[in-house]
């Protein structure tokens, strides 16, 4: 393989690997998932489910 | 030990009882009622808070560590529930943080809600909802006007003004 494919070929890597770490860190956590239900909860008013939110949300942290 | 604290309200036109049993394992440990009077009758922010912060200090005279679940019926959690689970600001801030401070004498404190329409209550909650209507009608009778009376005289912790 010539120098340069293989040089190509590397770089290509990291970048495909810069892009995965950026896509995983982007993706919502299981925790952010939770604090995004309590603030709809929030928004209307359901008081079992904002009771219910918090303290999952307490227990996660 | 495991307690669970059950509030209910109920107003006819002249004034709001609130009240409330605590129960275990064992059953019903116990229960009062309270009246309002004066300016704060039909105020149930006020009215709730007080019944509220009068009850948890009973069960805080309770033996043991106390693990406590407030289970409040659906009048009491829209005048105050969401305002002790940081939704909405409190409407008297001293009075709220004091509900705040007396929930934090209990090793945990967790809050429920009920509906007093639901058909499949539980007999504490109907319980709680019931001895606050009887509250009211006991008071709308000769007698209970006498004893309503005298409780604003003479017993003021049975009265919320």
């Amino acid at each position: 393989m010539p120098d340069n494919l293989e040089q190509q070929l590397a770089s290509l890597s990291a970048q495909v690997a810069e892009l995965l770490a950026i896509q995983k860190s982007n993706q919502p956590t299981e925790r952010d998932n939770v604090a995004q239900q309590l603030a709809d909860a929030k928004k209307r008013k359901d008081f079992s489910a904002v009771v219910t939110l918090s303290n999952k949300l307490a227990g996660m942290e | 030990m495991q307690h669970s604290l059950y509030i209910g309200s109920a107003a006819d036109d002249k004034r709001t009882a609130y009240a409330w049993l605590l129960v275990n394992h064992s059953g019903v440990v116990a229960s009062d009622a309270y009246l309002t009077a004066g300016e704060r009758r039909f105020d149930e922010n006020y009215g709730s808070h007080a019944a509220l912060q009068r009850a948890l200090r009973k069960v805080a005279q309770q033996e043991g560590v106390i693990q406590l679940r407030l289970v409040m019926d659906d009048t009491v959690v829209e005048a105050i529930g969401f305002e002790l689970c940081d939704v909405q600001p409190p409407l008297y801030p001293t009075v709220c943080r004091t509900t705040r401070r007396i929930m934090q004498r209990f090793d945990k404190c967790e809050l429920a809600s009920f509906s007093r329409d639901e058909a499949d209550a539980r007999p504490q909650e109907i319980a709680a909802i019931d001895d606050a209507i009887d509250a009211l009608e006991q008071a709308a009778t000769l007698p209970g006007t006498f004893r309503y009376w005298r409780d604003c005289l003479l017993r003021p912790n049975k009265i919320i003004r």
